[in-house]
């Protein structure tokens, strides 16, 4: 379903970053795979076996994402795909959270992605087509408490999902996925009660797979949406109508 | 160069290559409105092997303007 189309991926050294490159592997796309770990990245590429290439990057430094790009345009004129999945967790009470860590988190989880889009349109107005799609979470839609600033950040990714896919029209559809709670490193730090809780309080009584995760993404970046944009998916099993 | 940027102006804007002229001006002609602009820079990038600035995109507001801009950067 990828053939020939060039994706760019963010946050790909690990998680849904990792999982939605091998999706897009199986399904033959040329693989940008961005992150900050070498090692993990050059594993990545090793085990899908096509051809791809990496890139160390760290998204929350515009610089680095300019740098980025003019490297990218070396190896492509053409950019089909973006997965702007680079993000970090904040958990803070609203009064325990700083201006540093609040700039840090809106610096990973929406500059990033503000300047990747902002560089990667350009690249796909050339060819008149592209697809964007934006990680935010269900707690971008619901909030969730001790996570106000990172659920403001995912919001913020939603509003600019929504608005983009108006101003990028007719040629770039953007879309977002709004994941439930993934089975990733990121929640390595939750009490296992709480899993526990989190779990029994979703329908379908479990987290999401990364891969499950991947394939929604795959489905935005596929023609199978190709009359879709400015929409968010949730992937959540049903947990979004319960505060996490 | 000033050849190649008229050609990238009459290729993004859709325009005849006779408006393509130093006082032609961003917002000033129906063809070289916000969502042009944007095709314009995809243009003036892709034919140049540039990445231009936000500043200077910003600041592309003529096609004078446009060949300053774009000097600054094959001469870098």
């Amino acid at each position: 379903m990828l053939q020939d189309k060039w994706a760019l991926i963010t946050g790909a050294s690990r998680g849904i970053g990792r999982a939605t490159a091998k999706e897009f592997a199986l399904q033959g796309a040329h693989l940008l795979l961005v992150g900050r770990d070498f090692e993990a990245l050059k594993t990545l590429q090793e085990e899908i076996k096509i051809p791809s290439n990496i890139f160390i990057c760290d998204v929350s430094n515009e610089q680095e994402i300019k740098e980025l790009f003019l490297k990218i345009r070396k190896i492509t004129k053409v950019l089909d795909i973006v997965v702007n999945n680079a993000g970090i967790l904040y958990s803070a009470p609203l009064l325990m959270s700083k201006r540093e860590d609040i700039e840090k988190v809106f610096a990973t989880n929406f500059y990033s992605v503000v300047h990747i889009s902002q560089y990667a349109s350009r690249m796909m107005l050339t060819k008149k087509q592209g697809s964007i799609i934006n990680i935010s979470s269900v707690m971008g839609i619901n909030g969730a408490s001790a996570h106000s600033i990172y659920s403001a950040s995912k919001a913020s990714l939603i509003a600019l999902t929504k608005s983009l896919a108006r101003e990028l029209s007719p040629h770039i559809r953007v879309n977002a996925i709004a994941p439930g709670v993934v089975d990733t490193s990121l929640i390595n730090g939750m009490s296992e009660e709480k899993k526990k809780v989190l779990k029994e309080r979703t329908p379908l009584q479990r987290f999401a797979k990364e891969s499950e995760v991947a394939k929604s993404i795959l489905f935005f970046a596929t023609d199978m949406s190709s009359f879709i944009t400015g929409e968010v998916l949730r992937v959540d099993g049903g947990l979004c109508s319960i505060e996490i | 160069m000033e050849e190649k940027l008229k050609e990238a102006f009459v290729e993004a804007l859709m325009i005849e290559s006779e408006l393509v002229k130093d006082t032609l001006k961003y917002n000033e002609i129906d063809a070289w409105d916000s969502v042009a602009h944007m095709s314009l820079i995809a243009e003036i990038e892709d034919r140049f092997e540039i990445m231009l600035d936000t500043d200077d995109i910003i600041d592309m507001s003529s096609f004078a303007k446009a060949k300053e801009i774009v000097t600054k950067y094959l001469e870098k």
